[in-house]
């Protein structure tokens, strides 16, 4: 098994130095618990994680634990839709045909599964012997980005000179005579750190067998994006495009700046493996000298979308590691390459956001 | 305004340039309240305000409408203490209880009838004497444990200039006693490293009320950090602590057993009656710096607590000489507000990054000062 974690590891400065200096850690960095507190946000749990070394991060923990503000310095990263992040008892699963997830979608982690992701139709579901509803209909990129998470922990753990920063929580999609999925997830950042580590481990708590699909839409905003910025990663081959790519023509690899009557441009690619078995691609703006690195493990994500929404106003990239192709549900169950879970049976996810410096 | 439009990130952007690139002002600026949810803070209301330049801000509502946590770029400029953000219903007033729950932060107001040391003054003016003969006044007074009434905030556009903002109303009132409002209205720019306040403080009694106020400003690492320097406009500087004030003003690291020490400054303002006062970090590049009307404001201490754990600098314009209240009214310079009757103030705070804003903002300073460039000492 190959670790996300153990490369790029800054030392911070050691604990008795910074407690000399500061009364409260959270002078320096922390994770602290708030509740937002107006608008369409209202109510909605976040941690809100400052390293100390530059990188701040909101964990949205009623939207599944998914990372919503990410900043770096004086440049913000995630990118934020003019949804707003809303509160999931606000989402409407089905409503426009499912396509009713873009009214809730924003962020630099949105997370798509359990059981469904990519577009959204209508599947089998007798593995759920309950003859009423033989089919099940799903809505695009499923269900879990808009369920709260059981918050079962979160704080600042010193280990001698080294102090990460966490928090940990379920987030569990069941419904009677259907799925019981639970995904466990653990975030993670060094004090003095740059880099967000997020491990998830998803599990079947029923006892039918169960499809799993799973998929991090994980979305760059500006000014990290904007013209000149470049999508570095070791593209063996394009599997596959949308048609807007031969229409439009922008490019995937060097970005202009925000497009008027953009059509969004898709991308799946083949990519090449680093040696030690990761996969990493990156965001980089080298003229503010700063990148954004999605580091992953290709084994339990197989497929990699590219996603340019350039558009004014909604102006955005997605890196989205997946586990499955852009066919989607239907074909993954004939090609089989569907996941299917028995009781007990888990899958695990590790990955790493990292921010640098040029 | 073509010249005020929001420069961000080394470009000035018109309202519809910035709004190309965001889905939402708040990718980049915006206001956000939110409620603490855990430990002694839980229910207390915050603020978050972000400028887009890094600069980031909170503002405490119901812990008087003050400022937190202040930061440039995830690098702290304020200092907090081990006591952290504690909700006002912890709030002990009672003489040296104001330590119990003072959180530090950037901005923490301390009045708004009584501030500096513990004091027993008459209650002759509330005309209740079989009740309270006289009145006892715990450090600071009870402003900064007072929780606000929110009365607005959000982000305005003014043309290509948008505006963060937000005003509230905190009221120090008890029955046959003193009945003040501080309203406040705190702004920042989009595109800017810094923030003001603008206080009114109203005696909306019916009978006399004395009025202290001072803004106790504290800076902590990393902008606070051996080598870093004081920087202000002092015609003359004393201390009652006996200590050296000659190079008070170059900070030493965290010392073990520190005892604390305040100076006092013989202020020098601008011609426009601004007082500029700054702690520079040249070995970072970052600094913090206070501007206030001397007109308004006519005293200033410096607070040196440079201890372990306990590693603050406290920035502090006021009403009143260090001294605290019996010398204020020994010296006839206790102020008294009658029924109506209004004070204002004004406080700019903002970060400085890069040697040339530290320079500059040294170099206006250094302007103000007797030819010689030292300043009497004692």
């Amino acid at each position: 098994v190959t670790t996300a974690s153990t490369s790029n590891r800054q030392p911070g400065p050691g604990r008795q130095v910074l407690e000399r200096v500061t009364g409260d850690l959270a002078a320096a960095g922390g994770v602290r618990a708030v509740v937002l507190d107006d608008g369409s946000e209202r109510g909605i749990r976040v941690l809100e994680f400052r390293t100390g070394g530059g990188l701040r991060f909101d964990v949205l923990v009623d939207r599944a634990m998914d990372l919503g503000l990410a900043e770096f310095d004086d440049l913000s990263v995630g990118w934020r839709s003019a949804t707003g992040f809303r509160h999931p008892g606000l989402h409407e699963q089905h409503d426009e045909d499912g396509l009713s997830w873009l009214r809730s979608m924003s962020g630099l982690v949105v997370t798509a599964g359990l059981d469904h992701i990519l577009f959204g139709g209508e599947v089998d579901s007798e593995q759920y012997h309950y003859p009423p509803r033989g089919r099940v209909r799903h809505g695009l990129h499923g269900r879990v980005a808009n369920i709260p998470a059981r918050l079962t922990g979160y704080g600042e753990q010193w280990d001698g000179d080294r102090c990460v920063l966490w928090a940990e929580g379920e987030v569990h999609q069941a419904a009677i005579f259907a799925e019981n999925l639970v995904l466990h997830r653990r975030i993670e950042a060094d004090l003095g750190g740059t880099e967000i580590r997020l491990t998830d481990r998803v599990r079947n708590a029923g006892f039918d067998v169960t499809p799993h699909m799973f998929l991090y839409h994980v979305n760059a905003g500006w000014p990290l994006l904007e013209e000149g910025s470049t999508f570095d990663a070791p593209i063996a081959r394009t599997l596959w495009e949308s048609d807007s790519v031969a229409e439009q023509g922008v490019s995937h690899l060097v970005f202009p700046g925000p497009q008027p009557g953009f059509a969004e441009q898709v991308y799946e690619h083949a990519l090449t493996p680093d040696p030690d078995g990761r996969q990493r691609v990156r965001l980089v703006n080298a003229a503010r000298g700063r990148a954004f690195e999605l580091d992953y493990d290709p084994a339990a994500f197989p497929a990699f979308f590219e996603w340019l929404n350039l558009r004014e106003g909604s102006y955005a990239v997605g890196l989205e590691p997946s586990t499955h192709h852009v066919a989607g549900d239907a074909a993954a169950r004939e090609d089989g390459s569907m996941i299917w879970l028995a009781h007990g049976e888990e899958r695990h996810y590790e990955t790493v956001f990292r921010f640098t410096r040029a | 305004m073509a010249n005020n439009m929001p420069e961000l990130f080394g470009t000035g952007y018109p309202r519809a340039g910035l709004l190309r690139r965001v889905g939402r002002l708040e990718q980049v600026a915006g206001v956000r309240l939110v409620t603490l949810g855990d430990g002694q803070g839980r229910g207390v209301r915050v603020l978050e305000f972000r400028t887009g330049t890094g600069f980031a801000f909170e503002v405490l509502i119901d812990r008087c409408f003050d400022v937190g946590r202040c930061e440039l770029a995830g690098q702290p400029l304020s200092w907090l203490s081990g006591a952290g953000v504690t909700g006002p219903w912890y709030y002990e007033p009672d003489d040296w209880g104001w330590f119990r729950a003072w959180g530090g932060g950037m901005v923490v107001t301390c009045g708004l009838d009584h501030t500096l040391g513990p004091a027993e003054d008459t209650a002759a003016h509330f005309s209740q004497p079989h009740i309270q003969p006289s009145v006892r006044y715990g450090l600071h007074g009870r402003a900064g444990g007072l929780p606000a009434r929110l009365a607005g905030y959000g982000e305005r556009w003014e043309g290509d200039e948008c505006v963060l903002w937000a005003e509230g109303e905190v009221l120090q009132s008890a029955v046959f006693a003193e009945q003040l409002v501080l309203r406040r209205r705190i702004e920042a720019r989009v595109g800017a490293s810094r923030f003001t306040i603008h206080d009114v403080v109203e005696n909306t009694g019916h009978t006399p009320a004395s009025h202290m106020f001072l803004y106790h400003c504290n800076a902590g690492f990393p902008v606070l950090d051996e080598g870093a320097e004081l920087v202000v406009p002092s015609r003359r500087t004393s201390t009652d602590y006996g200590v050296p004030v000659d190079g008070y003003q170059m900070m030493s690291g965290p010392v073990r057993g520190a005892t604390e020490a305040c100076f006092e400054h013989e202020l020098i303002a601008e011609p426009e009656g601004t007082v500029p006062v700054g702690l520079l970090n040249r070995a970072r590049g970052l600094g913090v710096y206070q501007v206030f009307r001397i007109g308004q404001l006519p005293h200033h201490t410096v607070w040196r607590m440079l201890g372990e754990g306990t590693y603050a600098l406290g920035l502090e314009p006021g009403t009143n000489r260090d001294a605290g209240r019996a010398d204020a009214r020994e010296r006839g310079e206790l102020q008294w507000l009658e029924p109506g009757e209004t004070r204002q103030y004004d406080l700019e705070i903002g970060a400085l990054q890069g040697t040339a804003a530290l320079d500059e903002f040294g170099n206006r300073v250094s302007r103000l000062l007797p030819t010689g460039d030292t300043a009497d000492r004692r």
